[in-house]
């Protein structure tokens, strides 16, 4: 059939060439996309957190699927502005899998080379050309090169990242490192010991920037585990599992590349476990992602699992539990055991508990308390003894790959950020996620210059604070090497010398009207439940 | 073969044949089942119609035709024409068999070839029936003209009163201490802004007095057994802890009593009452009640200040539970709705967001009689709000909470914004995905709204947050929305948020569908008979259902059912009598070994044990003919009329096409 021209759809010759598009689209995407369901409510419009920077909102886009406009459909900038942040996901009424049609549609574009001047995709390419080669991603690596050839102006800003984070080599060596970690003689083995019919056993999934950008959180997590008795056994030959870039330029290699791993744990399944923990969010996203749409899209399976015979491997979806690391320590070690850990409480630390976007959504095994504000962090880090502020923005998006590939949204989203924390007398903020950690502390200063501010937020992972609390010493557990300094910050605690919490001054008598109750996990069991 | 079996096709227009070869079935029962006593096959475009009935009463007249069969719709739609058309032939009724070729056939299949064959089955299945099908006689029952109404809102009240305007006695039973209902906790009615107090009050002051009526709120049936025209109820009469022959509704007990708890129910949680409460003043009946739960005295043993000042000794703290036992004929269930919880939608910040309210909030905050006088002001309980927003569709149209439209949440939200409008003279947004305004004069109050001046705003909200991003939004509430029709995101800073929470059916409506015999759809409302032609009954004959227990609608609709509802009652009333179809299990006495596995089993209570022959058997009377214990029997010792063994049996064989050719080559 000859290609529909925007001129011809215009001319009203649109009935056939719409539903081959909106099904062209809807067939290309990882699992249902429930495209066809679209009520044009603009939930997704108004939940996206880069809607301002886009020149059609994904409802727009959807309607203009079903018009048929092919062309100006895959000119558009939206799905490469896209975050993957997933808000529209689990807000759309009519369950629309907006970001993975998000996906298909970058991966159409560059098919049809007709994609806008932006570098977003030269992006993706130049990060999966990457873990092609190597087979992990190297985020230090990657954003040097893409400032290089991007925005070299930008380059002297970000020089201290390179010192901050990864003092012991250059790109060249790392790629190295690479090439040879899989190699059999060389493979430096699983981080921990194992034991047998160990309690609290997990098979660990690092993922890449836990050895680069998130060596702090790495670092941290490894003076955690004696305290808390928890057993991890690393994943071996791990590989990249393609974050946010792969997906939108290959569907089956991208989700074969996830699977992979999965595949691999399932091997090791017969050391006593079946979960899978990765503390990275965008991981964990991917591995629990893969995990349902290869049950989802029987189809998808069948592809991915014809991928891993070449290599002798094989997945059976729904064989593995993937979890996420904060997951794992707050409902299987539990906060109770947390507290007793406890021996320096982190008393007069005002934090934000910053949950980021990819860990609560979209929850395709129903295992966060909420979506928009779950309390999982902030339960643990008052465990801890640190003062939590309630932090409205805690799952909104750092920016993803936007510090890449439009520095000045992503500077937009930091600033969103760090000023809202920065008002509410946050003296750090506490991730789960390497992302988060690295567009927050990284760009902290480009974004401050950006603007004309002078913030200075730090940004911690969970796990350092948990190793000060449990009494290690801050460079056990990586504090020093993040770019906004948190010595401040943690003066106020004096670590060695817990401060004494001031009694909290009387509540005023409140004469105002009686709040609801707070919605709770359980409650909203039991009305699943009805 | 002794039979002479008279078998017709219908077509329904297209509905059947559109899908089957009709024709093909009539002329293939004439030729392939004669051999089973098929003396004549016929197709007709519509059966039901006068001339088809006259089609198959001619055939009994002239043909002497002993059973005939009706290939059509299901057996829930014509059974009772067809039975009809039959008798007046002079042909016993229960001699005619459905086969449902439309729902089981046509209507679930598309291949013409295959759907055919399957019709063919299905009539071959059920001549084989009929022919073993007995000539039965309806049993007739004389009907208690007591009629029991459960939930005393809008359409049970009104319900209540129709029944007993006509002269018959209705118990109305309610579950809070007064009735009314939502409707009371309204400030103003759409589309006409009628005082809702000032139109509900006298319908309840007449319920509550009508001779006819005998009232039972802080009550709860418990059990229901009978069946149509005989129902045997049990109602729980909560302890009130009050002396109802003794109080004067005075009052002063609720001004002394010391304790103050939110309430949650009368006033969505917005204000307080004390622990020996009326829920409001104009309630009925207006003798209070005492939450034991709260109550100082039954937490720490000592207080009693309620009976201290009460004048009339009417306190008594040693008042017990009381059951009732009583019959009635017919049963009306007005058991309404639940508001949605709002706090689930976490992205609007109920709960969180100390400005959010909740569409029952607002009715109370803009009540006269509510715990702000009618002043629309901020959870501070004093500033009032300089611009509020207004969010339609807050948990309903949404596959992640519910499927279905709550229906009034439109209007709603248009009230709201003329009631914000008139008393604050505040900035009123209304954030909709589609502005459902049918029904009588309803678009005209949208007019109206759109001339006071609100701003509408295409679009499903995002979110509702307190993270501002500039001076502008600095303390406000912003709305987060993509305005459809611009096609861009927008933030609008307000002081108030207000959801138009929709309606969700009774937490426990499962439970009270189940006690009363009754199924709920997918949703979780009450099903009634037919959606379209009988939307106040149910499948269970003598229970009907009206208002939101049947779904979501506004009060017109819930009174038009109550009254619509009542209607079908007393015309049960007055047939004095029902014919109760007798389809009945019996019980062979000589297999019969005295297990008594059925015992237990029967929904109705209609089997009892012989001790002294160690034998079970039923009571026609009670018994409805559902065949659990025909199926629990292990000895084969029962057996139900209209579904014997052996026409069981014959029915599979004729569908497997036992002793004929097969029909696919």
């Amino acid at each position: 059939m000859p290609q529909m021209t925007d001129e011809r759809v215009r001319a009203g010759m649109t009935r056939e060439e719409d539903l081959s598009l909106l099904n062209e689209v809807s067939m290309k995407t990882a699992g249902v996309s429930h495209l066809e369901m679209c009520i044009q409510c603009g939930t997704c419009g108004g939940s996206c957190p880069v809607a301002a920077d886009m020149d059609h909102t994904p409802r727009m886009l959807f309607a203009m699927l079903r018009a048929g406009m092919r062309e100006e459909v895959l000119r558009s900038n939206t799905p490469w502005l896209c975050v993957s942040c997933y808000h529209c996901v689990v807000r759309c009424p009519q369950e629309v899998h907006i970001a993975d049609v998000m996906y298909t549609l970058k991966g159409m574009a560059i098919h049809a080379k007709l994609y806008t001047d932006s570098t977003a995709p030269h992006f993706s390419q130049t990060f999966v050309g990457m873990v092609e080669t190597f087979g992990r991603g190297y985020e230090l690596g990657l954003a040097t090169r893409h400032y290089l050839r991007h925005f070299p102006l930008r380059l002297p800003g970000m020089m201290p990242m390179g010192f901050g984070h990864d003092l012991e080599g250059a790109y060249g060596d790392r790629a190295e490192k690479n090439q040879t970690h899989g190699s059999i003689d060389e493979d430096p083995g699983p981080r921990q010991g194992i034991g047998v019919d160990l309690m609290n056993k997990y098979l660990l999934y690092p993922g890449c920037s836990m050895d680069s950008s998130a060596k702090a959180y790495m670092e941290s997590l490894n003076s955690i585990v004696e305290p808390l008795d928890l057993h991890l056994e690393e994943i071996e030959d791990w590989n990249c599992c393609g974050a946010t870039e792969y997906l939108g330029i290959n569907l089956i290699p991208a989700y074969s590349l996830i699977a992979r791993n999965l595949a691999l744990a399932s091997k090791q399944m017969d050391s006593g476990t079946r979960t899978v923990v990765a503390p990275c969010s965008a991981c964990y996203l991917n591995l629990a992602k893969a995990d349902y749409y290869m049950q989802e899209r029987p189809t998808l399976g069948a592809k991915v699992n014809e991928a891993l015979a070449a290599g002798g491997l094989e997945y059976k979806a729904g064989t593995l539990d993937v979890r996420h690391l904060i997951d794992v320590l707050v409902y299987d070690v539990g906060l109770d055991a947390i507290r007793k850990a406890v021996t320096h409480p982190l008393s007069g630390l005002k934090v934000v508990p910053y949950m980021g976007c990819m860990l609560p959504r979209p929850d395709y095994q129903h295992r966060w308390s909420d979506h928009e504000h779950p309390t999982e962090l902030d339960d643990l880090l008052r465990a801890l003894g640190a003062d939590v502020i309630d932090y409205p923005l805690t799952t909104s998006c750092c920016g993803g790959h936007m510090t890449q590939i439009g520095p000045e949204t992503a500077f937009e989203l930091i600033h969103r950020l760090v000023s809202d924390a920065d008002e509410r007398g946050a003296q750090m903020m506490v991730t789960v996620c390497p992302m988060c950690q690295m567009n927050i502390d990284a760009y902290q200063n480009e974004m401050n210059h950006f603007f004309g501010t002078n913030f200075h937020m730090p940004i911690l992972f969970f796990t350092q604070l948990m190793g000060l609390a449990f009494g290690k010493a801050p460079n056990e557990v990586g504090i020093g090497v993040e770019l906004v300094s948190s010595r401040n910050a943690l003066a106020h605690i004096g670590v060695e010398v817990p401060v004494t919490q001031e009694p909290a001054a009387p509540r005023k008598k409140d004469e105002g009207l009686p709040m609801p109750r707070r919605w709770t996990k359980h409650e909203g069991k039991k009305e699943a439940v009805k | 073969m002794t039979e002479r079996v008279g078998v017709y096709v219908c077509h329904c227009g297209s509905n059947i044949a559109g899908t089957v070869d009709v024709v093909d079935v009539a002329n293939w029962a004439a030729e392939k089942l004669g051999r089973q006593g098929v003396i004549i096959a016929r197709e007709y475009k519509f059966m039901c119609s006068s001339l088809g009935q006259e089609l198959i009463e001619k055939d009994i007249k002239e043909l002497g035709l002993t059973r005939v069969v009706v290939a059509a719709c299901s057996p829930h739609l014509h059974e009772k024409t067809f039975r009809t058309a039959a008798k007046n032939a002079g042909l016993n009724p229960y001699l005619v068999e459905l086969a449902s070729i439309r729902e089981q056939v046509s209507w679930v299949h598309s291949d013409k070839a295959v759907a055919t064959a399957k019709a063919k089955a299905v009539v071959s299945g059920a001549v084989s029936r009929v022919i073993e099908n007995a000539a039965l006689e309806e049993i007739k029952v004389p009907i208690n003209p007591n009629t029991l109404v459960v939930g005393g809102g809008i359409a049970g009240i009104q319900s209540a009163l129709e029944i007993a305007n006509a002269g018959f006695h209705v118990y109305l039973v309610e579950r809070e201490p007064s009735i009314g209902g939502h409707m009371a906790q309204f400030d103003k009615t759409f589309p006409t802004l009628d005082c809702s107090a000032c139109i509900l009050t006298p319908r309840m002051v007449e319920a509550g007095t009508h001779p006819n009526i005998t009232l039972l709120t802080w009550s709860e049936v418990t059990n229901v057994a009978g069946y149509v025209g005989n129902f045997h109820v049990t109602i729980k009469k909560k302890a009130r802890f009050i002396n109802e022959e003794l109080c004067t509704g005075c009052g002063i007990c609720q001004e002394k009593c010391p304790k103050k708890v939110i309430d949650d129910v009368y006033e969505a949680g917005l204000g307080y009452r004390k622990a020996v409460y009326t829920p409001f003043a104009q309630a009925v009946p207006n003798f209070p009640v005492m939450d034991k739960e709260n109550c100082t005295y039954f937490i720490k043993g000592t207080c009693k200040a309620c009976e201290k000042f009460c004048p009339t000794g009417a306190i008594d703290f040693n008042q017990q539970d009381e059951m009732l036992h009583i019959d009635v004929g017919n049963i009306v269930l007005a058991t309404g709705y639940d508001l949605f919880d709002a706090r689930r939608v976490s992205n609007y910040g109920y709960g969180r967001l100390p400005n959010v309210f909740t569409s029952l909030e607002f009715e109370r905050l803009s009540n006269a009689a509510g715990p702000t006088s009618g002043n629309i002001v901020l959870r501070d309980g004093k500033t009032t709000p300089k611009s509020v927003g207004i969010i339609h569709c807050v948990g309903s149209r949404d596959k992640n909470f519910n499927n279905y439209c709550s229906v009034i949440c439109c209007m709603q939200g248009l009230k709201f914004a003329h009631l914000v409008h008139e008393r604050t003279g505040a900035t009123v947004y209304n954030f909709y995905i589609d502005m459902r305004t049918a029904y009588k004069a309803y678009d005209e109050f949208y007019q109206r709204v759109l001339e006071e001046g609100t701003l509408f705003v295409r679009g499903k909200v995002a979110e509702v947050t307190n993270a501002a991003r500039n001076e502008r939004e600095k303390g406000k509430l912003i709305i987060q929305v993509e305005d459809t029709l611009a096609g861009k995101q927008r933030r609008i800073p307000v002081d108030m948020v207000i959801l138009s929470s929709g309606l969700q059916p009774r937490a426990d409506a499962k439970e009270v569908g189940k006690m009363f015999g009754i199924s709920c759809s997918m949703d979780g409302w009450f099903t009634e008979k037919h959606p379209k032609l009988d939307p106040v009954a149910t499948m269970t004959e003598g229970i009907y259902i009206v208002g939101c227990a049947q779904g979501p609608k506004d009060i017109p609709s819930s009174v038009a059912q109550g009254a619509a509802a009542s209607a079908r009652v007393l015309d049960k009333i007055l047939q004095k009598e029902v014919a109760l179809e007798p389809i009945k299990a019996s019980v062979n006495q000589a297999l019969c070994s005295g297990c008594k596995i059925c015992n237990g089993l029967c929904p109705f209570n209609a089997i009892t044990f012989i001790e002294d022959d160690k034998v079970t058997s039923i009571n026609p009377a009670l018994c409805q003919g559902c065949g659990t214990c025909v199926a629990a029997c292990p000895a084969g010792a029962i057996s139900g009329t209209g579904f014997s063994n052996e026409q069981i049996i014959a029915q599979i064989d004729g569908l497997m096409m036992r002793n004929l050719e097969p029909i696919v080559a």
